[in-house]
């Protein structure tokens, strides 16, 4: 499995992540012209915390937002082991929201439903990785012998 | 290895769950009481509202029990448990053995004494067949009364409301929801309630439901009457252990659960609403009786099955609601009652935030408005973190991980998982 790792002293708050995230993963027009007046505006999924600190959802092991959810909404990829939200069934009612121990589903109430980073599970290489200018962000390997937990449906969508 | 786990909800499937991980072919046998499976109680309020189908009450796919090789019992209850032979006995005589147990059979609503509880239109929230049936009473329904603060009861009220019908909830405390929140909360809470027409009358309760055949109405302790066509009951839950009266299973309020979620006997394992656990906010054994805590135990006791070992940190009271856009999260001990505690409060128009410490440990937390962070109070209150030096950040809107990242740091003990470590060896190692 491979995640997205951080070093905040190549971070220079540039804020570049976020605002392509926004474009190419939050946002129905991909373009910053375009989206930038979208309605609701995009959410982006990755959120530069504190000075220096780039944050994602972190794929946990054992995902507290999969158990909470109450109706399998928050998945597990069944071949990548990434969590995901499957929007069409999310109901809003931010169960996840609650356990997530990094604080980062954001709760939208203009799209309704929990909004979070799944490291571009569907896309061949993370956006935010790729823009970064100093990188900042890496994808790498997660140690050998992890495992993780949570649902996850043979049919991945 | 033969498994057989009783009930069908959260902890049970997430047990099947657990179980298979590690064993992928021993049998597994699961009881229900209840003859639709895979639906989640949680839901039924969103059913009610019309926000999601029947179909959509469903939390995994019909395929799940043939998926993973469990053959499912439906409908059907368990009369005892037999430790001394290691079998259960089912209503019709039958008896099923088994190697590793699990009692996941949840809890039951408490039944309400009141004069006039049996008319047809009085329900307790709890199962399907309770939202079917105030989901076929909806047309024609003008009125419907909710007796009981707590948040089945608003749930069901509110989910009412936004199918137009006039909703009352009659509350005996000084406020709703007096379990989870504390007065200024509820208070938000009732305030937008009212502004969208739901009528909430504290320090009032009902005597006696009134009609013939159907309910007509409600009459209050103060002699007022209000004419109604829908009774909901929402007066708590309690756990189901009522089949395991004979054998030497210990339960005090719900069965007693070690840290591996077995019971006292060998073999006997039980989770969810029926499971008495290590509350971690109390600091007492209590029953938690949650979606989050059921699918959590559910897992730890599955892996303990199956042989794998796998420990129960604790529980605490945990919940998240949202009526008309106001998003609120609430955990553990919210109001204080005694000495030994500190709390920290903010409130803006729209925001509300509360901090219950105990020991420089987090024990409760409420959040109004803004709700983003609510899982990182979880966090520190489930990993029992000193924060004492760290209040203003908690208090303040701008609360983040990586501005938390030294407190984890200071703890490393407690975030050995791995998506901490390799946040926190990155960072070690970047600043060299």
């Amino acid at each position: 499995m491979k995640v997205i790792k951080v070093d905040p002293e190549k971070c220079t708050q540039c804020h570049t992540c976020d605002l392509w995230c926004g474009i190419e993963i939050g946002s129905e027009t991909k373009e910053l012209n375009d989206a930038i007046h979208d309605t609701p505006q995009p959410v982006p999924r990755v959120h530069v915390e504190g000075n220096n600190f780039p944050l994602h959802c972190r794929h946990c092991e054992v995902a507290p937002c999969i158990d909470a959810c109450p109706n399998g909404t928050m998945r597990r990829d069944p071949q990548t082991g990434l969590v995901y939200v499957y929007e069409p069934t999310c109901i809003a009612c931010w169960m996840c929201v609650m356990v997530c121990p990094f604080g980062i589903i954001a709760p939208s109430a203009s799209f309704h439903a929990a909004v979070k980073c799944d490291r571009c599970r569907n896309m061949d290489y993370p956006i935010c990785v790729d823009v970064c200018p100093t990188k900042a962000l890496v994808l790498e390997d997660r140690e050998e012998g992890a495992t993780w937990y949570g649902y996850a449906p043979k049919r991945s969508f | 290895m033969r498994y057989i786990i009783i009930g069908g909800s959260a902890a049970g499937i997430s047990a099947v769950e657990a179980i298979r991980s590690v064993d992928r072919t021993s049998p597994i046998e699961l009881f229900s009481g209840e003859g639709t499976p895979f639906y989640s109680r949680v839901l039924l309020s969103y059913y009610i509202a019309g926000a999601i189908t029947r179909d959509e009450l469903h939390f995994r796919p019909l395929e799940f029990f043939s998926e993973n090789k469990v053959t499912a019992h439906l409908g059907q209850r368990v009369e005892r448990v037999l430790p001394e032979s290691k079998s259960i006995r089912m209503e019709d005589g039958r008896e099923y053995p088994y190697d590793r147990l699990l009692i996941a059979t949840g809890s039951s609503p408490k039944i309400l004494d009141i004069l006039g509880k049996d008319k047809k239109g009085v329900v307790v929230m709890r199962y399907i067949e309770h939202a079917e049936e105030i989901v076929n009473r909806i047309e024609g329904m003008r009125t419907a009364c909710v007796l009981g603060g707590g948040l089945i009861g608003l749930r069901t009220g509110y989910a009412l409301s936004l199918r137009g019908v006039k909703v009352k909830i009659i509350v005996k405390s000084g406020h709703v929801l007096s379990q989870m929140l504390d007065r200024e909360a509820a208070e938000m809470i009732q305030a937008t309630m009212r502004e969208h027409g739901v009528d909430i009358r504290t320090g009032r309760d009902a005597v006696e439901i009134v009609g013939k055949e159907f309910v007509e109405g409600i009459i209050l302790d103060d002699g007022e009457r209000i004419n109604c066509q829908l009774v909901v009951v929402g007066k708590g839950v309690q756990p189901n252990v009522d089949f395991i009266s004979s054998t030497q299973i210990k339960v005090n309020e719900g069965i007693l659960a070690d840290e591996t979620m077995r019971t006292n006997l060998p073999d006997i394992y039980v989770a969810g609403d029926v499971a008495e656990t290590y509350d971690l906010s109390t600091g007492r054994m209590g029953v938690n009786a949650i979606w989050p805590c059921a699918f959590e135990q559910g897992r730890v006791a599955g892996l303990n099955m199956a042989g794998k070992e796998a420990k129960y940190g604790g529980s605490f009271r945990m919940n998240s609601l949202d009526f008309y856009g106001l998003p609120v999260i609430s955990m553990g001990i919210t109001r204080i009652d005694g000495n030994g505690y500190q709390q920290y409060q903010r409130k803006t128009k729209n925001t509300y935030r509360k901090l219950v410490l105990r020991d420089g440990c987090i024990v409760g937390a409420i959040l109004v408005g803004q709700i983003q962070k609510a899982g990182v109070f979880t966090t520190l209150l489930k990993k029992r973190v000193n924060v004492s030096d760290h209040i203003p950040l908690l208090m303040s809107s701008k609360l983040n991980f990586a501005d938390l990242l030294p407190v984890t740091e200071q703890n490393r003990k407690k975030f050995m998982e791995v998506e901490y470590r390799e946040l926190s060896q990155r960072l070690l190692a970047s600043r060299g």
